[in-house]
């Protein structure tokens, strides 16, 4: 379980809804934030969020709502 | 059903992929309702070596490199009476990059040993811990091929994994005639687990513990009230016990299409004692066998893209307003199942969607169904 800030949060929803701005985030962190400076504590907030939204698509690939399934899992089995 | 569908699932590159492997098909128990028994594969007696559990950790590492991480997902038979290869799997996967591969096991918890204990710690595994209910509604399936109950072992476990190993446990109940899913959720909630789940017996009608029809409208009932609590704790920002809907509101939340069920024969695979590689690992090898372990990936990896593209969706499917969310059905379960299991995951998908809807303008606040608190 990740305990995130409200702001964290806002930057994960929009993240993981906005493909664009997801994109943006990565690869261009300046514009996506509209921010003149990228400091190393904004870089690893957009890490953070980065990582929680690619942990989301797996969450969301896997089905993880079977039986059987760890965390994530795929199996539809009992 | 789903609305605002922006994309397809799932994108590549993959984060995670989840291989099932079955290190034996022998178990200890003889669960009255068990699901692989009557699988031809369980006839199979043959256990997986240690040799044969490196091959498997070298070849997923070598194979599986769109991916990042690879969930190495235990299952059988009973995984913990084959401790060897139990071992070899987790000393090959730790001397891998770090992260490359996590742990999961399905299990039965009865007649753990010490040592069984210690491999899951040094693991990290997240257990799924097949408890079905106090004592009187447990020992009545779930007994030892001597006939022994088993509740009291299985308890014992529990206590072990909690007081002696980091392990994130699920509890794992089996809904089955006379023993409701509201029942069986209410007691998973009495243990000390992370998570628990409890589900619909999966066997064809008409066979023992099956589902009667009125009881299968009450456990379509207590889907509903379990989505009922499922939202009252979203709005106490906690994550939800039961996360069974997690997968799926998430999927309405992020406005994507699922095209499959789930992703075997690309992200997910199973593996059997003797190294057969499949797109699942309780999917007759007759119909779908990949490869085996030893193959190039290429080999399985490829087959198991034709096996997914050949898939086709059903026409009863197509005209399913919950495809979208489906996913048009689980390969495994569907042959067995039937109706049975289209009207429960239908159920399923008709919740999430009910809970997505509750929280659509604050949908900041279906985040802790991804652990975010």
């Amino acid at each position: 379980m990740a305990s995130v800030s409200k702001r964290q949060k806002e930057l994960i929803l929009r993240a993981l809804t906005e493909p664009a701005f997801r994109k943006m985030l990565a690869t261009n962190p300046k514009q996506a934030l509209d921010k003149k400076r990228i400091t190393p504590t904004i870089k690893k907030e957009i890490g953070i969020v980065l990582a929680i939204v690619k942990g989301i698509d797996a969450q969301i690939a896997a089905l993880a709502d079977q039986l059987l399934c760890a965390n994530g899992g795929p199996c539809g089995i009992a | 059903m789903p609305t605002g569908v922006r994309a397809e699932l799932p994108e590549p590159p993959h984060y995670l992929a989840e291989v099932l492997i079955a290190t034996t098909w022998e178990c200890n128990l003889r669960c009255a309702y068990c699901f692989v028994r009557r699988n031809k594969l369980s006839a199979d007696s043959q256990r997986m070596s240690p040799d044969l559990a490196v091959q498997v950790v070298d070849a997923l590492d070598a194979g599986l490199a769109h991916v990042e991480a690879i969930c190495l997902h235990l299952y059988g038979g009973e995984p913990l009476t084959n401790l060897p290869a139990l071992e070899a799997l987790v000393k090959r996967a730790g001397e891998k990059r770090p992260g490359r591969f996590r742990f999961a096991i399905t299990t039965n918890g009865a007649g753990a040993s010490p040592a069984a204990l210690d491999l899951l710690e040094a693991g990290h595994f997240q257990i799924v811990l097949s408890i079905d209910g106090p004592a009187v509604i447990h020992d009545e399936c779930r007994r030892t091929i001597g006939g022994a109950p088993t509740h009291a072992s299985v308890m014992h476990f529990l206590q072990d994994v909690r007081s002696k190993t980091h392990c994130w446990v699920r509890g794992s109940s089996v809904v089955r005639s006379g023993w409701r899913l509201a029942q069986a959720d209410a007691y998973l909630r009495t243990l000390p687990v992370n998570a628990i789940k409890a589900q619909a017996v999966r066997l064809p009608a008409g066979a023992p513990y099956t589902l009667s029809e009125a009881e299968k409208q009450a456990y379509l009932d207590d889907l509903e009230a379990a989505g009922r609590q499922v939202i009252a704790e979203l709005e106490a920002g906690r994550p939800p016990l039961d996360d069974r809907f997690s997968s799926r509101v998430l999927q309405l939340l992020k406005g994507t299409e699922r095209r499959s069920f789930c992703g075997a024969g690309d992200t997910a695979f199973g593996i059997t004692p003797d190294g057969t590689v499949l797109p699942c690992v309780l999917i007759d090898p007759a119909t779908a066998r990949l490869g085996h372990i030893a193959d190039e990936p290429t080999v399985w990896l490829e087959a198991g893209r034709r096996w997914l593209a050949n898939r086709r969706t059903g026409a009863r499917c197509k005209k399913c307003p919950a495809l979208p969310l489906c996913g048009g059905g689980c390969p495994a379960m569907m042959p067995v199942c039937g109706d049975d299991e289209c009207d429960l995951v239908r159920k399923n998908c008709e919740v999430a969607v009910a809970i997505y809807e509750h929280f659509r303008a604050n949908p900041i606040a279906l985040l802790p169904l991804a652990g975010i608190t």
